[in-house]
């Protein structure tokens, strides 16, 4: 079963991290967005089943696609990775429906268990 | 974590456990604390092995466990986190150490349990070096002040020396005026003389005639006598002699006065050669001695007439400044003696002994300040002695002072030969050497 | 600038995303400490002369300056410029007793750069896998002399402002990294991002 996969992040350094932290083992196309605008472009196109999402974004921010996912009828899960890690804003996105937060840098096997955890591996 | 190494090391370290509990001490720490508390400190908590700044000590420690970074302290704001004994010698200053302290996380690889490693560092020299740097510092900033002060000072002394100089000149001037008098003193001198003779032959011519009236012409002698009665020819005769005598003595004094002046002032300034020591010091006592009457002047020179090697003007200044102030310090008949002397070595000594005032010890320190006056304002520039004082120096030349409130001063003057003079003397005048 | 100065838009890019996460840490870390919530902004990159970087530090009056520099794979300096607004309550919150002492102020001042340049570098190192080691801090005044005495022609400069919440305090980080250094760094970022 192959996933399709979206990856948020103005930062190309970041998109690096967080696809080469992906499992190999995983099949899976990846779709990169480099802010919230061109995610969300994306994702009323596209067959995606994860979004891993950046917080701070230019155009529309990581809060910005969420709140617009909220408003979908169904939606992909989303895994919030973020550098701004402070309770207050780990809060906010998972009012908004994120299924993880997950600290930058990315920890590969964190992301692993994350995978394991929501069904994916 | 029991390297014998570690107790070798200058450094105190210290291992905390999460729950603020003492897991290891190395000797640094060990050696420091009191034979009591080094048995069982190890697994006591932090807070009982060292209640001095523990409040500080645990924010520190959990800003390390939460942070996972290491956090400083500097002795500056903190210098003594440990009662620690100085490791200086026993004469330093400091008793207690000053410390710069670190604190580290440690994570033990095998139990995965956190620590905090509390890192001691002796900075007591550093700290004392330091701190006496930064009292040098101001110590050489208030001494730089000073100096400052001291060369503004100093400048203003200049500028009233320049001041002083000039006053010299006027002293020129003053000569320049006793040249203009002796003009009109040469003819009136010779005038007077002149008239003298007319005088007397003017009273012979009288007597003659009335010799002749007697002979010749008896029954108008009475006529005469009257004549002569109502132009008083006797009391003529009687008194132009001694009136002349007077004016003459005068015309002399004054001729006097002129010339000392002249001589003693018409020397250009700056210029070197040979002075006569004996002449300036009769010269200085007799010009002196018109302004004060009341002491009684007395002036020694041997060898007789000795010549000196000097530039005169500034010699000259130099003296009358200190025969000045000898002769203002006498009050009632006292003595003011002038005595000069060639040395042994060739020298020349100079001693001025008055029986005056003296000088209280207290001023005795400051007399050669520029400035410095015990005379009412307005009297004195107090520039005599300093005057005096730079003029010694540049003939290379010591001057002492030396006085008894009550009893009288002591200046002793003592010039060196130049060796100019020596020069001059074995080139031009070798016969003067045994002198 | 030459050419060890000029960053590829990728390098800034990637430079700019290491800071930012590693300003996340710091701030996370500083809010966990002292329990309140700090507001980062973007991480601003440039390449400036050493009068450039006086320039870029020295309009601030009432603030407050620490030095601290770091060695290891990568030397330079960390330059935190605090304002000495709000900085009573920064040391309130750090447990501090009021009234302050001028110690009590130095020492608040020296460990919140300790704190925020500490975890920035420290997340830096951490993401580039460059061993670095922080020195104490120190606080210093900053005088256009010390700058043109720099051996190093160019510096990067990476600043970042913290703003603690419930106080209007702000502090900003600048980094500076000699040539060598920044070479160094740009190839490493290179790897990351092939």
């Amino acid at each position: 079963m192959s996933l399709t996969v979206l990856v948020a992040d103005d930062s190309k350094l970041s998109r690096r991290s967080v696809i080469r932290a992906l499992p190999p083992e995983l099949e899976i196309t990846i779709i990169e967005a480099t802010n919230g605008k061109e995610a969300i472009e994306t994702l009323s196109g596209n067959a995606v089943q994860l979004v891993l999402l950046d917080l701070t974004m230019p155009e529309i921010d990581g809060v910005g696609v969420l709140e617009y996912l909220s408003e979908q009828p169904s939606s992909p899960d989303v895994i919030v990775i973020s550098a701004d890690f402070q309770p207050e804003k780990q809060r906010i996105v998972m009012s908004l429906g994120a299924k993880r937060f997950l600290r930058k840098p990315l920890d590969k096997d964190e992301l692993a268990m994350t995978l394991f955890e929501l069904g994916y591996l | 974590m029991n390297n014998p190494l570690l107790d070798k090391l200058p450094v105190g370290i210290c291992l905390v456990n999460e729950a603020y509990e003492i897991v290891y001490l190395n000797a640094f720490f060990l050696d420091r604390m009191s034979v009591e508390l080094r048995g069982d400190a190890l697994g006591k908590p932090l807070a009982d092995v060292f209640p001095e700044q523990i409040k500080f000590l645990k924010r520190r420690i959990k800003s390390v466990f939460v942070l996972k970074h290491p956090s400083f302290s500097y002795w500056e704001q903190r210098p003594h986190i440990f009662p620690f004994k100085s490791s200086r010698p026993i004469t330093g200053e400091e008793t207690q150490m000053v410390q710069n302290m670190e604190i580290v996380p440690h994570k033990d690889t095998e139990t995965g349990e956190h620590y905090a490693c509390i890192l001691i560092q002796d900075v007591t020299a550093q700290a004392s070096y330091f701190k006496a740097q930064a009292q040098l510092a101001e110590e050489l900033k208030a001494e730089h002040e000073a100096q400052r002060k001291l060369i503004r000072k100093l400048d203003r002394a200049q500028s009233q020396l320049i001041q002083a100089e000039k006053m010299a000149s006027t002293g020129q001037l003053a000569a320049g005026i006793a040249h203009e008098i002796n003009n009109p003193m040469g003819f009136v001198t010779a005038n007077l003389n002149t008239l003298e003779q007319y005088a007397q032959n003017l009273l012979e011519t009288c007597q003659a005639t009335k010799k002749l009236v007697a002979s010749h012409a008896p029954e108008h002698i009475e006529a005469l006598e009257d004549l002569f009665d109502a132009t008083h020819v006797e009391l003529i005769e009687e008194d132009m002699s001694p009136l002349i005598q007077e004016s003459k003595d005068g015309l002399k004094r004054v001729s006097e006065i002129v010339s000392t002046l002249r001589s003693f002032a018409e020397e250009p300034q700056h210029t070197w050669g040979y002075l006569n020591l004996h002449d300036t010091a009769n010269q200085l006592v007799q010009l002196i001695g018109t302004q004060f009457k009341r002491p009684r002047f007395k002036v020694t020179c041997e060898p007789d007439q000795l010549k000196w090697y000097c530039e005169s003007a500034s010699l000259k200044q130099a003296l009358t400044n200190l025969m000045m102030n000898a002769a203002q310090s006498i009050d009632d008949n006292g003595l003011v003696m002038l005595d000069i002397k060639q040395t042994s070595s060739g020298g020349v000594a100079i001693k001025i002994v008055d029986t005056g005032c003296g000088i209280s010890e207290a001023n005795l320190k400051r007399v050669f300040e520029p400035f410095f006056t015990t005379r009412p304002e307005g009297k004195g520039q107090g520039l005599g002695l300093s005057v005096a004082y730079s003029a010694i120096e540049k003939h290379k030349g010591k001057l002492a002072i030396n006085s008894r409130e009550g009893k009288g001063t002591v200046i002793e003057v003592r010039l060196p030969v130049l060796k100019e003079q020596e020069k001059e003397k074995s080139a031009s005048n070798p016969s003067t050497k045994s002198l | 600038m030459n050419d060890t100065i000029a960053l590829s838009e990728d390098q800034r890019d990637a430079l700019q995303e290491l800071m930012n996460i590693s300003m996340g840490q710091a701030a996370n870390s500083l809010a966990h400490l002292i329990e309140t919530k700090i507001g980062i902004s973007i991480p601003k990159i440039t390449a400036v002369t050493p009068d450039g970087l006086f320039e870029l530090v020295s309009h601030h009056q009432q603030a407050y300056y620490t030095r601290q520099s770091f060695m290891g794979d990568i030397h330079g300096e960390v330059m935190s410029i605090l304002t000495q607004h709000g900085l009573t309550e920064v040391a309130e919150l750090l447990d501090y007793e009021q009234p302050l002492s001028e110690n009590d102020i130095n020492e608040t001042i020296l460990e919140l750069s300790n704190i925020l340049a500490g975890a920035c570098l420290a997340g830096l190192s951490e993401q580039l896998e460059l061993a670095t080691n922080l020195q104490m801090p120190t606080l210093f005044a900053p005088q256009k002399s010390d700058f043109s005495q720099y051996d190093w022609q160019h510096s990067l400069v990476m600043e970042v402002k913290f703003d603690i919440q419930i106080s209007s305090f702000t502090m900003r980080v600048v980094f500076c990294l000699d040539d060598a250094s920044l070479t160094r760094l740009k190839s490493t970022i290179d790897e990351l991002l092939g």
